[in-house]
């Protein structure tokens, strides 16, 4: 092989570390995210495919891998595209059927439930393949190098996992969770490809029960804590017997209810990031391409600091910064993700797949896309 | 002359990307003609780009590299950092080379997608009036009814009836030579209720109620005559019913076509739709307007009373204040101005006519609250 001997990309040997880098900058996006909001505002939102667009170019350009600039190719009318499609063959007849029944049969007749049921199912089930269309669009939209991500697999049986799981977690009060986790991303991780290579999910589940279980018995504890204090409250409401009284009682439990209600949030918003930080870790330590091994080195302190900011800047800006919020999650990824092994790029052959020929409508309809 | 006759080809290092896989070609770059030629570092030739079809888009903010792509192989990349090319080869491209945050950004979407959201705001605005009116006369009118009954039972007072009998004579012999003139697709059920609002209203379902506050103000049997037609129009018209469909048909597209990723932009929807319907609301109180008058007519009343009713109205309600507003005002409510429905009225006053109440008629219909017997209704 002749060509060989002029690449200028070292194989990655053992021990080596390779490291994604993020050069992304606040100043760079913020003329991007200014002119989308704009541009959002006049259009009532129908702007968002092409910003959402504009955004990701830049989010994924900003990231390097060995040197080498990852790429976005997707494109405003692709999405829009996609938009249109659901908007037009799913939505549209589902809203009109579920208008003429509400219209036509009064609201105590039989098929009204049915009607509920059925359209609940419908948009049940497609959840899960906005999810994973999603995946497959952006993925088969990321190049590197010139060689295009993929996903294979179908989205209706991921689907079908994800109504199984939501089930079985509610059946068992959370306690599947992290199994649901696990095998929802060994899906996805599993059907992942980069040009003709795949990558490989696998792991035990055990080891994420450990903080699930501290954090489970924290978050309900307080639950409960809140809910039988909160009634011996409101039994000291219904004994007062004049009016003093009972503006007294009322003023302690809105006080009370406000305040537990905060320290709630705020000790199961804590919980959630310490079991998902080790849940992130363990998901990378579970996955392998070709011979290369990944670490995410993610904190509970990072994590919450990722959250507490970006929940701050989507209030500050009312919802115009979530451009921000997603370059800090690529930076938090970027940061502190690791692959170690070796791997011979040169090696990977360009994916056969283009990718669907356009996206993510079911996931705009549900508002489930990550970025 | 003759020395630079025969310039040297400019050429520099880079890196190629052929789309084939994911190897990182050295390569050496150089422009021949207007083609840039693309060669492996042991001399074969990679690739050759006509600069007609290439966009070029900087890789840093110091623009110290940068990477180039061609129209004809949308996977291959070339990348190069050398400025003496860079700056021969800019001018020739297909477009302005680009920072990498403007990247992918086309004034023409831009504008494409305003004109576009422009015309599908316009296709709204014409078809909503023209697709509720079908829909509405698909309801059965015993759902419609018991809509009906659940609005009035919503309105402060409007199920508290008034009805001193003589005075509820008054009421349905107006309501019946009303009835007879106008197309009603299903019978009205007119009464005078103690409710707090100074107004009357139709409900779906053909209920209508009039203020105790209302008759109050009025003068003549002319006026009371020219609420009622109004109201009963609507009626003829479905516009009850058909608003709500509006009010459902529009929040169920506008639910659809958002995307959820900002409170105001939502908020600015909600208001965009609001003024949808208040515009169409106005319309059916025009179409109430016109077709009140015709009927009046019809039935042998004069349409004087709709005129000084208005007339009156507009002074109690301080109509100067509401115009100091200016048009505003107007777009913001779900009837149009006093000043505009006089105006209309009056370009058709006839005079003929006769009253539509005897003078007793009126005194008990204007005391038909007098007495304590109010009844509420089911």
């Amino acid at each position: 092989m002749a060509n060989a001997e002029t690449s200028t990309a070292p194989k990655i040997q053992g021990g080596e570390t390779l490291r994604f880098e993020h050069d992304g900058r606040v100043g760079e996006l913020l003329p991007i995210v200014l002119l989308n909001t704009l541009l959002n505002v006049l259009t009532l939102s129908l702007y968002r495919f092409w910003s959402k667009t504009r955004v990701r170019r830049y989010l994924w350009d900003s990231t390097n891998l060995l040197g080498d600039r990852l790429e976005y190719t997707g494109t405003g009318g692709e999405l829009f595209k996609g938009f249109l499609f659901v908007f037009f063959v799913i939505f549209l007849p589902i809203a009109a059927a579920d208008t003429l029944v509400t219209l036509y049969f009064p609201p105590d007749h039989p098929i009204q439930v049915v009607l509920r049921l059925a359209v609940g199912l419908t948009f049940g089930s497609l959840i899960g393949v906005a999810i994973y269309r999603a995946r497959r669009y952006r993925l088969s939209r990321t190049r590197w190098r010139g060689v295009r991500a993929n996903q294979s697999g179908s989205s209706l049986a991921y689907s079908a996992r994800y109504i199984a799981f939501i089930l079985l977690t509610i059946i068992t009060l959370g306690w599947v969770y992290p199994i649901m986790r696990m095998r929802l991303m060994g899906t996805m991780m599993n059907n992942t490809w980069f040009g003709d290579r795949q990558f490989h999910f696998e792991g035990s589940v055990g080891s994420l029960y450990k903080r699930f279980a501290i954090c489970w018995f924290l978050f309900v504890g307080l639950l409960l804590t809140f809910g039988v204090t909160l009634k011996h409250l409101s039994s000291g409401f219904e004994l007062a017997t004049d009016a003093e009284n009972i503006a007294e009682a009322g003023a302690a439990m809105a006080t009370y209810g406000v305040v537990g209600s905060l320290v709630l949030g705020i000790v199961s918003g804590t919980a959630f990031c310490i079991y998902k930080a080790a849940e992130l870790r363990h998901f990378a330590k579970c996955t392998r391409f070709e011979r290369l091994a990944f670490e995410l080195n993610a904190t509970i302190g990072g994590l919450i600091w990722l959250v507490i900011g970006n929940i701050l800047i989507l209030l500050l800006t009312l919802g115009f910064g979530v451009a921000f919020t997603q370059m800090r999650k690529f930076r938090f990824f970027c940061d502190r993700l690791e692959a170690r092994g070796t791997i011979d790029a040169d090696a990977i052959i360009q994916s056969a797949d283009q990718g669907p020929g356009f996206g993510e409508g079911l996931a705009d309809a549900f508002d489930v896309g990550a970025i | 002359m003759l020395l630079t006759s025969v310039p040297s080809e400019p050429m520099a290092n880079g890196a190629y990307f052929d789309g084939k896989s994911a190897k990182k070609h050295a390569v050496h770059v150089s422009l021949v003609g207007m083609e840039l030629t693309i060669q492996a570092e042991r001399g074969e030739r990679l690739a050759t780009w006509p600069l007609a079809d290439v966009c070029a888009v900087y890789e840093d903010k110091h623009k110290s590299s940068m990477r180039l792509r061609v129209a004809s192989a949308s996977d291959t990349a070339l990348i190069i950092e050398d400025h003496s090319l860079v700056s021969r080869i800019e001018p020739d491209l297909l477009r302005a080379s680009r920072k990498r945050s403007d990247d992918s950004f086309i004034w023409l979407h831009a504008f494409g997608v305003i004109c576009a959201t422009a015309i599908v705001a316009a296709i709204f605005y014409f078809t909503f009036p023209l697709l509720t009116r079908p829909i509405a006369d698909l309801v059965p009118v015993e759902w419609e009814k018991k809509i009906g009954v659940t609005v009035v039972e919503s309105i402060p007072g409007a199920n508290r009836f008034c009805n001193s009998e003589s005075g509820k004579e008054s009421l349905a012999k107006l309501t019946r030579s009303l009835s007879r003139v106008m197309d009603l697709p299903y019978p009205v059920s007119v009464n005078v209720a103690r409710m707090e609002l100074k107004n009357a209203f139709a409900a779906p379902g053909g209920f209508i109620v009039i203020g105790q506050k209302l008759i109050a103000e009025m003068e003549s049997p002319d006026e009371f005559a020219g609420v009622l037609a109004h109201e009963m129009a609507h009626i003829a018209e479905r516009h009850p019913i058909s608003r709500l469909i509006h009010i459902f048909g529009i929040s169920i597209l506008f639910e659809l076509m958002v995307g959820g990723d900002a409170a105001v932009v939502e908020a600015l929807l909600e208001g965009t739709s609001l003024l949808l319907f208040l515009s169409h609301s106005r319309d059916d109180e025009r179409e109430a307007d016109k077709i009140a008058r015709e009927s009046l007519i019809k039935a042998g009343y004069s349409t004087r009373g709709l005129t000084s009713f208005f007339v009156r109205m507009q002074s109690a309600y301080g109509g100067d204040k509401k115009d100091a507003l200016g048009p505003m005002s107007s777009w913001l409510s779900t009837h149009p101005s006093f000043a505009e429905r006089i105006a209309s009225s009056r370009n058709q006053n006839d005079d003929g006519g006769k009253p539509a109440l005897s003078d007793a008629e009126w005194f008990e219909l204007k005391t038909i609250c007098d007495n304590n017997l109010t009844t509420r209704r089911r």
